[in-house]
């Protein structure tokens, strides 16, 4: 039941772990996709925030190597470009879902 | 023998210089007749010497200008002065098939055992001036591109600078929110001071937020516009406007294959990328004895690239860290939004920026990754191979 939370700012990924904490939900921060790959351990209950604008590997990368998993993890696109680009970027994939910043309060119905 | 006199040594160099000049040279006497027409002016004007020799040299000028230049020749005898006579200046001449071209025309006068005679010298600006107007159309499109961009990218860039640190507050205080309303019920009691200050907070903060909104949706609306394009031709277009106007010579190497899968992309957000790296990269290696920077394309697989590295200094280590971050310019002259806008372009082409910042007498080196567009991939997938093939063009000099 881990929250894994891939995102390079400092604040909007520190404010997302204080958020799941508060909801009871363990955590799991990493700051690129590169420490993610090297150092999660992620199980089929488990949900991964994934920005999509990361230095280094974007995070479309991150997303397509979750669902090649056998049990895919829950996974909750971020990211602060337009909804259209977001879907765009993750047409490959159906089951994810897209969130655009600033995060409304819907975050916290799928994470409680 | 005295009338078939055979050229002297001085009439025979004069005839040899005036048939290799490669200037026009016509002599003309008082009368404005032609008395030589040199080889270049042959094909200058497309008659042959034989045609006009003997003729006003009002044959050579467009019919407009034949009332005007007989009132000159006038005028110079009479009063002496000077419209054109050891001035020179740009006219207009006509061709033996009628059309019209610029020409510089620079007269002087002799005085001969045979009168007076005047000399033009012509130089074709046909040329130059199509130069003139390609440089000015090219000056126009980088003044769109620039003002478009800033306006747009300045806002964009706004928006998601101040987006992330609002993401965090609205996190933070719906964290808030949970812990008030655990220690509510922790010590069953209400805390109405702490949940009203943060209903305020919370309104303050969605205030902001539909405030970025809106400039997001300003922005957004003109935003991207999606071309199937090639990246070449993208990257040499905009390197053109990169160089135009350098007071120094800089080196500019440019390298890839001639065929590259296509890209979705706005080619001019893409080219006002290239604009920031390229002309990050002259000013970072300005001082270099030999300022070299290189430009190349290429494709991995369904990823088309393009590199901007420079012979600078290259990025110091500590610079890196807020290497990304607007407004932190330490180049004195420039905003320090080039990179941040580079890199939300990249982003919003769903591709990347990456740096290799160099150091130890190698130059700086940025990339962009762009996704191929989805069908080109598959067809020009073979034709890949990074092998540097094109021309190393050379910058203007000062
Ligand atoms: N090729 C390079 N080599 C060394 N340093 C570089 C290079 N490119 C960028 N930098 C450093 O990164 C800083 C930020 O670059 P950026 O393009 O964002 O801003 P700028 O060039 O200072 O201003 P502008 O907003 O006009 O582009 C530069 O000031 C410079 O210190
Ligand atoms: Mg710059």
């Amino acid at each position: 039941m881990t929250v894994h939370i891939v995102e390079d700012d400092y604040g909007v990924r520190d404010a997302l772990s204080e958020l799941c904490r508060a909801v009871g939900r363990t955590v799991r921060v990493y700051p690129d996709g590169e420490a993610f790959a090297s150092g999660a351990n992620v199980e089929p209950e488990d949900t991964v925030l994934v920005d999509i604008g990361l230095p280094g590997e974007p995070g479309t990368e991150v997303v397509r190597r979750l669902f090649r998993l056998p049990l895919p993890p829950t996974v909750i696109v971020i990211s602060g470009l337009p909804l259209a680009d977001i879907h765009h970027a993750m047409r490959d994939f159906s089951d994810v879902i897209v969130m655009r910043k600033p995060l409304t309060s819907e975050l916290l119905g799928l994470l409680a | 023998m005295q009338g078939v006199r055979r050229p002297t040594l001085s009439e025979a160099r004069l005839e040899s210089v005036l048939e290799t000049a490669p200037d026009g040279i016509i002599v003309m006497d008082e009368g404005a007749r032609i008395l030589v027409f040199n080889k270049a002016c042959e094909s200058l004007f497309g008659y042959d010497a034989a045609e006009v020799i003997g003729e006003n040299v009002r044959i050579l000028m467009p019919q407009a200008h034949h009332d005007n230049h007989d009132l000159y020749v006038q005028r110079y005898r009479a009063t002496g002065e000077r419209k054109i006579i050891g001035i020179g200046r740009e006219v207009e001449g006509r061709r033996k098939d009628g059309s019209i071209f610029p020409l510089d025309l620079s007269v002087g006068e002799a005085q001969t055992p045979n009168g007076r005679q005047f000399i033009g010298v012509i130089r074709d600006l046909s040329a130059r001036r199509d130069t003139e107007r390609r440089l000015a159309s090219v000056q126009a499109d980088l003044i769109r591109v620039t003002r478009v961009s800033a306006l747009d990218e300045m806002g964009s860039v706004l928006a998601h600078e101040l987006n992330q640190p609002l993401t965090a507050i609205m996190l933070y205080l719906q964290a808030l929110e949970r812990e008030v309303h655990r220690i509510q019920v922790a010590h069953s009691r209400l805390e109405p001071r702490a949940s009203e200050l943060l209903g305020k907070a919370t309104r303050e903060a969605q205030r902001a937020g539909s405030i970025i909104q809106r400039v997001r949706q300003l922005v957004e609306k003109r935003a991207p516009e999606r071309k199937n394009a090639n990246l070449n031709l993208v990257v040499d277009e905009a390197l053109e406007l990169a160089m135009l106007g350098r007071q120094r010579a800089i080196y500019l190497r440019r390298f890839g294959p001639t065929v590259l899968p296509g890209v979705l992309i706005d080619t001019v957000q893409i080219q006002q990328v290239v604009l920031n790296l390229t002309r990050n990269a002259i000013e970072a290696c300005q001082r270099e004895a030999d300022p070299t920077v290189t430009v190349t394309t290429w494709a991995e697989g369904d990823i088309v690239c393009f590199s901007v590295a420079d012979n600078g200094p290259g990025i110091p280590a500590e610079r890196m860290r807020t290497l990304f971050n607007a407004f932190r310019s330490e180049a004195g002259t420039g905003m320090g939004i080039g990179l941040t806008i580079s890199r939300a372009i990249a982003q919003n082409h769903m591709g990347e920026l990456l740096v290799d910042p160099g150091g130890d007498g190698k130059g700086a080196c940025f990339t962009v990754r762009l996704p191929a567009a989805v069908d080109m991939a598959s067809q020009n997938r073979d034709s890949i191979a990074a092998m540097p093939m094109a021309a190393a063009a050379e910058a203007d000099k000062s």
